[in-house]
């Protein structure tokens, strides 16, 4: 994921936590916030913290990236403790009013007719196979990070992955008239 | 040998994946039959999946973008004057005044204190920061005092006490370098490279040339003989520049100005006279075929392209490394773009379209030239309005936004022309701002979305309708309708976009501009001369 070269080019500590792992913490808060505006809220609180944290400049790389994610974790159940006594309100009836957030493939996806057949596709995967791609390919995560995110073992992602990488593979060889393909697999 | 169907493997995965989209993103143009079967088909799938992905990726970024200008603040709020890095130099924030209007982020941290083991050195820090910004201060006054005598005025107040306001930029409008004059003019567009490194102009007598933003250095001139050039449009990875003309589309190597690849339209018919070859596109006889804007996507593998044939025009959509059109929008009537802009996140492309029959009296006036915006998703238009007039860049997607700014052309029922500077949200088809400026119709917004520069007139000029004066510089709000009917557009001017307050005006230019550009990195604005006579220049300075 590429932030703006306001935050890539700054040299605080800070902002050089915020580029390294914002992107996947912000993928998690987004999975355990109602909203994005309360993931965003959220995010904020968590890298305010990392400034008034005194001692976190002196830990090294993995235990600063503990204490993020552990941060991360606490704010984001505080904030879902909160959205619990909040005043329900049906979201569908301002959805168009609030974000574009989740639009449907058909609205947000550009030069759709190309590759309608990958939607198809990826309504055959599990809900968590999509999940580790969304965070793959619209969150740019690695596996290690999708990890986290997902709460899972990279070594269980690494596997995740690369077999629905290699099912969706299989169907476009198929679509694609790779006919040696099957005869080989 | 490894197995076709376990392609993607366990241990590398993160780099396949990332190997894979480095291949497919930009404009790599080995053939895609020299390619392995297997990687084709993985690439297909890769591109696909971050195709789709692609609308999320953007809100997310624009999130991320939002949250860390939010953590400056509340940093900043609560820690009062001294600053947030520990690493930059005091004295390197007070000399890059000059980019931290297009930089708040940066300027917002810089601002902000130092805390616990993050910032160790905030004593020191605070107590040179004192001390910098007082010679800051100095040194401020100093250069506006000499900036008097140069070209532009500023219109800002200069701070000159060491506080940690928002200072304005010291060399802002400095000429950095100046281009040959060109006897014919500059025109059909120009464009930074996204890395804001090289500059890629049209002047009519000298051709495509492409240069060192800042120096002019590196100067290479593109060969494309007996051919006019329409558009021209950096790729979004710097490495390539997009170039149209009536018969061909050609991908040009930004570095060494070689042509790399050509896409020629399969009917062109070029029409000929005395001057050489020309495009009878103004004729609806005609039955030409011709390219004319040209706009990439924002991963780079496709081009929306501007396609005029006779009275009547389409914009293709076309696959950067086949050249194959994956789709076609419409363009409804007698109409044919002129400028294509793809919106930020891709949704919408937006266009400049003139009516090709301009003298059929069922046209009304204000509909001969054009807004557009389509769907890029169900190529409907979404959007209409009169603005633009064909000529430089007449229309803007603010950045990380679906807001449009364009300056409307409108005709006074006591003859003359009026203009305004107008932004509207495309989603809602609603206008956002709308500024009665005397505008020509080039603009640009600034990187951070903050600013719009705008080709206004030097003299102030009072039209035969109800029209006044236009606003001279220095005027905190623009003058009500202003007439521009025989003045000169010579000057940049610089506005907020949220207040319409003007910010600065750049006089460094003796003729008309025809072209305007940004820097994508905020610090720079190339404007050039055009449609008119007399040796006609480029330049770029600070903004």
């Amino acid at each position: 994921m590429h932030l703006s070269q306001e935050i890539v080019s700054h040299c605080s500590p800070v902002a050089r936590l915020y580029e390294l792992y914002a992107p996947a913490i912000f993928a998690y808060l987004r999975r355990h916030t109602s909203s994005r505006e309360d993931a965003e809220d959220v995010l904020v609180e968590v890298f305010v913290a990392a400034v008034e944290a005194g001692n976190l400049a002196n830990l090294g790389e993995k235990e600063q990236l503990a204490w993020l994610w552990r941060v991360a974790r606490n704010k984001g159940v505080d904030a879902y403790r909160r959205e619990k006594f909040r005043q329900g309100i049906d979201l569908d009836l301002f959805a168009d009013m609030i974000f574009d957030d989740d639009p449907a493939p058909e609205q947000a996806a550009l030069l759709q007719e190309e590759y309608a057949h990958l939607r198809m596709h990826l309504e055959k995967l599990t809900p968590l196979q999509r999940e580790a791609l969304r965070l793959r390919f619209a969150n740019d995560l690695r596996c290690s990070e999708i990890a986290e995110v997902l709460g899972k073992r990279e070594g269980t992602i690494r596997v995740l992955l690369s077999r629905t990488l290699n099912f969706l593979r299989a169907l476009y060889a198929k679509d694609q008239g790779e006919a040696s393909y099957e005869a080989r697999s | 040998m490894k197995h076709d169907r376990d392609f993607f493997t366990p241990e590398t995965i993160d780099e396949q994946v990332e190997q894979i989209a480095q291949e497919a993103s930009g404009a790599h143009l080995l053939p895609a039959e020299q390619l392995p079967r297997s990687f084709q088909v993985a690439e297909s799938l890769v591109s696909d999946l971050q195709r789709h992905y692609h609308a999320e990726q953007v809100q997310d970024v624009a999130s991320l973008e939002r949250s860390w200008k939010r953590i400056s603040s509340r940093v900043g709020g609560r820690q009062g004057q001294t600053h947030l890095t520990d690493k930059q130099p005091v004295t390197t924030d007070i000399q890059r005044f000059p980019s931290e209007r297009t930089r708040p982020m940066q300027k917002n941290l810089s601002e902000r204190p130092k805390q616990g083991r993050f910032f160790q050195s905030l004593s020191t820090l605070a107590a040179v920061l004192f001390i910098g910004l007082l010679v800051g201060g100095l040194l401020v006054v100093l250069n506006a005092t000499h900036r008097g005598t140069q070209t532009g005025s500023r219109n800002v107040v200069v701070t000159q006490t060491a506080t940690a306001t928002p200072m304005p930029a010291i060399h802002f409008g400095h000429t950095v370098y100046t281009t040959p004059p060109d006897s014919m003019g500059f025109q059909g567009g120009l464009s930074w490279s996204p890395d804001s490194k090289r500059v890629v102009t049209y002047g009519v007598a000298h051709g495509v040339q492409i240069w060192d933003a800042t120096t002019g250095a590196h100067k290479v001139t593109v060969s494309i003989p007996n051919s006019s050039i329409a558009n021209v449009a950096w790729s979004p990875n710097s490495q390539l520049v997009a170039l149209t003309t009536y018969t061909q589309i050609m991908l040009v190597d930004g570095q060494t100005g070689v042509v790399k690849h050509t896409y020629s339209a399969a009917t062109a018919r070029i029409d000929s006279s005395a001057s050489g070859p020309y495009l009878s596109i103004m004729m609806p006889i005609s039955s030409g075929v011709g390219y004319r804007a040209v706009s990439w996507s924002s991963d780079g593998r496709f081009l929306a392209v501007s396609v005029s044939a006779g009275p009547n025009g389409t914009i293709q959509i076309l696959n950067v490394r086949t050249g194959v059109v994956a789709s076609t929008l419409p363009i409804p009537g007698n109409y044919v773009a002129e400028e294509v802009i793809w919106s930020p996140d891709g949704k919408y492309i937006a266009a400049s379209v003139f009516n090709t029959e301009p003298g059929n009296s069922t046209v009304p006036q204000d509909q001969l030239q054009m807004i557009w915006v389509w769907n890029a998703a169900t190529h409907q238009v979404v959007f209409k309005h009169t603005g633009g007039n064909g000529v430089g860049e007449s229309l803007a997607w603010q950045p990380a936004s679906n807001r449009l700014a364009f300056v409307e052309w409108i005709a006074q029922k006591g003859g003359g022309l009026t203009t305004s500077l107008a932004i509207w949200d495309v989603p809602t088809n609603t206008q956002v701002k709308h500024y009665p400026v005397a505008a020509s119709s080039t603009l640009a917004w600034s990187p951070d979305g903050k600013y719009i520069a705008y080709v206004g007139y030097s003299t102030p000029v009072v039209g035969s309708g109800n029209g006044t004066p236009t606003p001279k510089p220095g005027n905190v709000a623009p003058t009500p309708t202003p007439m521009v009917n025989s003045a000169v557009p010579n000057q940049v001017v610089i506005i907020d976009a949220s207040s319409g307050q003007q910010v600065y005006v750049y006089k460094g230019h003796q003729q008309n501009i025809s072209e305007l550009a940004w820097s994508p990195d905020g610090k720079y604005i190339v404007s050039a001369e055009g449609q008119t006579s007399g040796d006609m220049v480029a330049k770029v300075w600070t903004a």
